[in-house]
Order: structure tokens, then C-alpha cells, then sequence
């Protein structure tokens, strides 16, 4: 990290710790800006692995949510006019850990890129082949074939729609459930929390018990593998779309690729059997060698034996 | 009425707590040397295809009644480095320094050349290839064997298929019933289309194996995990900890496809060892004919292998000498934990030992 970016850090912590300090007054100072931070997560990526980068990046973001909240909750429990709930104080704390998770919750169920694109291809409109240039004026679709590629992403669509509405469902039954659990909690504990780091922390501990039970249904298994299924479908059909501009260009599809593979895997085990086959014979040839090498041996021994006695020739 | 009982006094210095530890955090990070894995001295002995088999050499084996060398198989997935994390938290050299000499089948990263490798060609090909390398480096005519995890279960298979060529077997959180009611793991994966997975890519991608690794504790491997970042990245030391543990989470290569369809099947919803009818390439697996001693280790608190998954081998095992230990920790932790450094290579030694 260079020192100018260094500073800039510095400078954001010294400003955020005013505006902590002064929200408990009444002179209420300016915010640090969470840019500086992000910007700095950039400046870091490049020595970074793609996973690091991300993971410091949602380090960064969760921070900034939780901050944000804590800001909220202070503000307040600064107000004494208001009477603290708390039902509505877990409700937004809820509410407020459910939306940070959601990042990390529906990132894999999102419609990869390249559908995305397709998508909009979907929708008429060739532009957005924009990385494929060549298509634009080479690729005479049958008009039917593209209507009924349509329709069967259509009905795709409806199924991820379906299930991604029922997957959101039922994690925010989970999520209502972790508050009821956790008000019922806080209602019986003793001492009382007294951070915001420990009313998380029961939140969160309330929240995996409830996906546990959640988890244990067969209704959300179902609903797990709709979603994963539904997902993959979109994908294959991404794969038959290509496989089509492929050949009508002349280049060869990832399928006839992949049959290729399976020709070249069957020779090869056939060729390892082989080998194996051979070795194993060559081991046996090994072994008689060996014994025939014994029994000549023994054979010599007894000859030199014989010679060695001659009145047992005459027995 | 509130029953929590957060100051704002308090809860300012919370915050700007945090806030100093996620600019130190930052600064840490700033300052990192690339994250390092699998420290501990080794050299490949065989190759095949992407595979390599290294060789850990023990540091002093001439007091040992069992000389045996240990050929460890790991899972397809993720990488078998987390068996050599980092210097203090490495099985691998824990066992070198009891005297225990190691190989390790390091599969590597399949590609789409390697979509079509089935369980043949890893358990009757790659397998026992490996077990013939060793031999024919360490100069034994049999070995002992260490399976983890999916590589436990490829172990079972192997002894089951070459009693012959294994002195001893140990298996290491290793799903055997693969249909326990407690077993969320299987019950996603029997939900997932893994022919529609194999048509839309061919392998299965890594990150797909992780992500449903992840939904079993969402919370707790996202959220938590991001907000509990800053406090990791205290020190340089606890920092690279931290950051070794990541990197492996996340190295998760693909699965060649056939072999992770024929697994899916065959154990997931199948569930062969336990209702039989078994086969590897075209040779029945039965269990029973390996009789020899048999280490079965588990994890009290393993969510993905739960203990009920592999106590089960009890049951079915040929072995005449079958020994099953719960230790405690998770599926990972009970090997990379701290405290798992010193108890699981005193008692995989000791049992080796008792098994020369």
C-alpha cells in the first residue's frame, strides 16, 4: 500500500472516530467516506487472489453495514423520548443482518453473465452479440428454431422465477423465525447483552439453529434443488443456443467436443487395461521364469547327485 | 421492555473499535508475503496424467516396529495440502516426526480432457498405480492406507478390491451410510440434477461444491465470517492463518464429471455400501473380504460426514480387527485444529505401531 493511501486510511479513521465521539453529543460531525476504504481494497487486489480480493472486499462491506446500523441504534438510544421495543429492535436488527446476508445468500443463485446476455439476445436485438462481431453478419437463424429456442427458455425463466420465489420465501420464514427465537432469548437472559457485537452474535446463533430446522424439511430440500436444477437448465440451453451458432459457422460445439473426449477416455482405459493386462502377464512370465529357473536348478542338483552315486542308478 | 442493555457510550467505542481493527486489518493485508501451503519437505516419486504421488520421508523411522510406509488418499475434493497446511498445523509432518514415512496422491485439477474418468479409473487405475509406486519405491510388497473424507470411501473400495496389497486401513471422516437422516449434505446433493450439471459443463465446477458446502451454514460461512475478518487480520501471523485456511476453501477444483456422476449415484442415492451391489469398473466391492485391522476416526461436530455416516462401517466390515474413535472437532478441525496436531499423529502412530 502506498503512503499517500496509507494516510488517506489514517485520515478516514481519525474522521470516523470524531463522528462516533460526536453523535453522543450534540455537535454531530461528518462521516468518514467508506470509499477511501473500498478504493483501497482496489489497490490491494492486484497482489491479491481473485477469492482474497472478494473476501477483503465483503470484509469491508459487512463493516460498513454494521456500522451503519450501529449509527442507527445510536441514534436511538441517544433519543430518551423514544421508548425502547424490543420486538422492533430485533425486528430491525432482523431485518438489517438478513439484507447484509443477502449478499452472500443469493451470489450463486444469480443468472450467470453469459445468460444474462443471452437473454437480451432473446430479445431481438443483435447488438448485444458484441463479443462475437462475426455473428452479426454471418448467421442466417432459422427463424423457427430461434422461435422455439424462445420458448423454452421462456418456460425456463418461469421455473427459475418459481423457484427462486419460493426459495426467497422460505429463507425469510427462517429469518422471521430467528427474530421470534432471539426476542424470546433476550427476553429470558441474564445479564442482558450489552453490545451490538453480542446481540449479532445471538442473532446469528438463533438464525443457523432455525436454518438447521429449516434444512431438515423436505419442502426446502425440494426447493433447494429446484433452484440448483433450474439454474443448470438455463445453462445447458445457453450451451445448445452456442452449440447452434457454432456450427453454422463451421467451428466445432463444445458437444461434439466433449464426444470426442469420451472416444479418446474409452480408448485410453482401453489402452490402460491393456497395459495393465500385459504387466500382469509379464509378471506371471516373471514368476514361471523364475520357477523354471528353480526347477532347473534342482534338476542340475540331482543329476550332479546322481552322478555323484552311481550305485542308485542300479537302485 | 428492552432487555438488552446497550449504552451509547458503549456501543460508540464498539464501533470505533471496529473500525480501527478493519484499518489495521487492511494495513496487515498491505503488508502480506504470498500465502505459502504445504511446507513440509517432499519429492514426487510417480506421475500419471495430472495426478502426482509425493513422498514425505519420516525423519527417523529405525526405531519402529512398523516400517510399513503410509500412502494417504485424499478427497477429489478440495486440495490434499490441508494436510500440510503450515508447519505447526501439518498431520503430514507430525507423522514424519514420529517416524512415520508418507506418500500422498495429490489428484490435481481436472480439465475437460478428464470429464470422462470414472471410480475405474481412479480406484482400479490412478489408485493402484499409486499403491505400486509405493512399493516399488519404499521396497514393501504391502502398505498401510489412509483415506479422507470421499478418499476414505475410495480406500474401502480399494482394500475391498487388494486385501492382498494392505496391511493396515484407517479411514478418516469417511460417509459410509450415505442416507442417515442427520446427513443434510446428501440430502441437497440427492436434490441436485448431476446430468444436468455434467450437459451444461461437462465436470462439475468446484465452486459449485462449495457453495453447497456454504448452504449448510450460510450465516455462519458468510456474514459472520466477513464480519469476524478484521479481528483475524490482527497480527501478520494470525493473518497468514487465517488467509492459508481461506486459500484451501476456495482452491476447490473441478470434479471430472463421470466420476463425480457414477459417485453421486452409487453412494449418494444408491447407497451401495450399505445395500450392496457394489461395483468398480466391472469387479464387485465387497467389504468383507478386507479382514485386516481397520482405524475408523470421526468428527463429533462433522456437519458434512456426520458421525452416524461412518460409524455405520461397523457393521459391514470384514475387518477381524475394527477399531472406531470419536474425536472432537469438525469434519476439518479434527486434523488442522491446534489441538488435533498433537492427539491425531500420537494415536494414528501408536495404532500403526500396534499393527506392525
Amino acid at each position: 500500500m502506498k503512503p499517500n493511501q496509507l494516510d488517506a486510511l489514517h485520515q478516514w479513521l481519525e474522521t470516523q472516530t470524531a463522528h462516533w465521539q460526536s453523535l453522543l453529543t450534540d455537535h454531530e460531525s461528518d462521516s468518514g467516506d467508506w470509499q477511501t476504504l473500498l478504493d483501497s481494497c482496489q489497490s490491494l487486489a492486484p497482489k491479491q487472489s481473485a477469492d482474497q480480493a472478494e473476501l477483503t472486499e465483503s470484509m469491508v462491506r459487512q463493516a460498513k453495514g454494521f456500522s451503519l446500523y450501529g449509527e442507527r441504534l445510536l441514534r436511538s438510544l441517544k433519543n430518551p423520548g423514544q421508548p425502547a421495543d424490543l420486538e422492533q429492535a430485533v425486528k430491525d436488527l432482523s431485518t438489517h443482518l438478513h439484507l447484509q446476508a443477502g449478499e452472500s445468500f443469493y451470489r450463486h443463485w444469480q443468472i450467470p453473465e453469459p445468460l444474462q446476455q443471452l437473454l437480451h439476445q432473446f430479445g431481438l436485438s443483435p447488438s448485444s452479440f458484441s463479443s462475437f462481431p462475426f455473428l452479426h453478419s454471418s448467421v442466417n437463424r432459422s427463424r423457427d428454431k430461434h422461435q422455439q429456442q424462445l420458448q423454452q427458455l421462456q418456460r425456463s425463466l418461469d421455473e427459475f422465477r418459481q423457484a427462486i420465489t419460493l426459495y426467497i420465501e422460505l429463507q425469510n420464514q427462517v429469518s422471521q423465525r430467528a427474530s421470534d427465537a432471539m426476542t424470546e432469548q433476550l427476553r429470558q437472559q441474564v445479564p442482558a447483552p450489552e453490545s451490538l457485537s453480542e446481540l449479532q452474535q445471538i442473532w446469528v446463533d438463533c438464525y443457523e439453529r432455525c436454518y438447521q430446522q429449516q434444512l431438515e424439511t423436505s419442502q426446502y430440500q425440494q426447493a433447494y434443488g429446484s433452484l440448483g436444477n433450474t439454474i443448470l437448465t438455463l445453462q445447458q440451453q445457453s450451451r445448445d443456443y452456442w452449440k447452434q451458432e457454432f456450427r453454422a459457422l463451421g467451428l466445432v460445439p463444445n458437444s461434439d467436443y466433449l464426444q470426442l473426449m469420451q472416444h479418446h477416455h474409452k480408448l485410453r482405459k482401453s489402452h490402460k487395461q491393456s497395459q495393465r493386462h500385459i504387466n500382469r502377464l509379464e509378471q506371471t512370465l516373471e514368476h514361471q521364469q523364475q520357477q523354471l529357473t528353480a526347477f532347473e536348478q534342482q534338476l542340475k542338483q540331482l543329476q550332479s547327485d546322481s552322478a555323484s552315486h552311481p550305485e542308485l542308478d542300479h537302485g | 421492555m428492552s432487555r438488552f442493555n446497550v449504552k451509547p457510550e458503549r456501543l460508540a467505542n464498539e464501533l470505533i473499535g471496529l473500525n480501527t481493527q478493519l484499518v489495521d486489518g487492511l494495513h496487515t493485508l498491505s503488508q502480506l508475503p504470498e500465502v505459502d501451503v504445504g511446507q513440509s519437505s517432499h519429492h514426487t516419486i510417480y506421475r500419471e496424467d495430472k495426478l502426482q504421488l509425493n513422498y514425505y520421508p519420516a525423519d527417523n523411522d529405525s526405531n519402529r516396529a512398523n516400517n510399513r510406509p503410509l500412502l494417504i488418499v485424499y478427497a477429489l475434493i478440495n486440495r490434499p495440502y490441508i494436510l500440510d497446511l503450515q508447519p505447526d498445523r501439518s498431520l503430514i509432518r507430525a507423522l514424519n516426526q514420529r517416524g512415520v514415512p508418507v506418500y500422498l496422491i495429490d489428484w490435481g485439477y481436472p480439465d475437460m480432457v478428464d470429464c470422462c474418468l470414472d471410480l475405474d479409473d481412479y480406484i482400479n487405475g490412478y489408485i493402484d498405480n499409486c499403491v505400486s509406486a509405493v512399493c516399488q519405491h519404499s521396497g514393501h510388497t504391502s502398505i498401510d492406507l489412509l483415506g479422507v473424507c470421499q478418499g476414505g470411501a475410495f480406500s474401502l473400495c480399494y482394500s475391498a478390491l487388494n486385501p492382498e496389497r494392505i496391511g493396515n486401513l484407517i479411514t478418516l471422516v469417511t460417509p459410509v451410510d450415505f442416507k442417515t437422516p442427520d446427513n443434510m449434505l446428501s440430502h441437497l446433493a440427492q436434490k441436485l440434477d448431476l446430468n444436468l450439471a455434467l450437459e451444461a459443463n461437462g465436470n462439475i465446477p468446484g465452486h459449485m461444491l462449495t457453495q453447497t458446502y456454504n448452504a449448510l451454514m450460510p450465516i455462519r460461512l458468510g456474514l459472520q465470517k466477513a464480519l469476524n475478518m478484521p479481528s483475524q487480520l490482527a497480527t501478520t501471523e494470525s493473518a497468514m492463518n487465517f488467509l492459508r485456511m481461506e486459500k484451501w476453501i476456495n482452491d476447490s477444483p473441478d470434479l471430472a464429471g463421470e466420476a463425480c456422476r457414477e459417485f453421486v449415484q452409487k453412494f449418494f442415492h444408491d447407497n451401495r455400501f450399505i445395500e450392496g451391489g457394489l461395483e468398480i469398473g466391472e469387479q464387485a466391492v465387497e467389504l468383507k473380504h478386507f479382514t485386516g485391522p481397520l482405524l475408523n476416526i470421526f468428527a463429533a461436530r462433522d456437519h458434512l460426514v456426520p458421525p452416524s455416516a461412518s460409524k455405520a462401517l461397523r457393521a459391514i466390515t470384514g475387518s477381524l480387527d475394527y477399531q472406531e474413535l470419536e474425536l472432537a472437532g469438525g469434519h476439518i478441525g479434527v486434523f488442522v485444529g491446534r489441538h488435533a496436531q498433537q492427539q491425531l499423529p500420537d494415536l494414528l502412530n501408536d495404532w500403526l505401531e500396534a499393527h506392525a
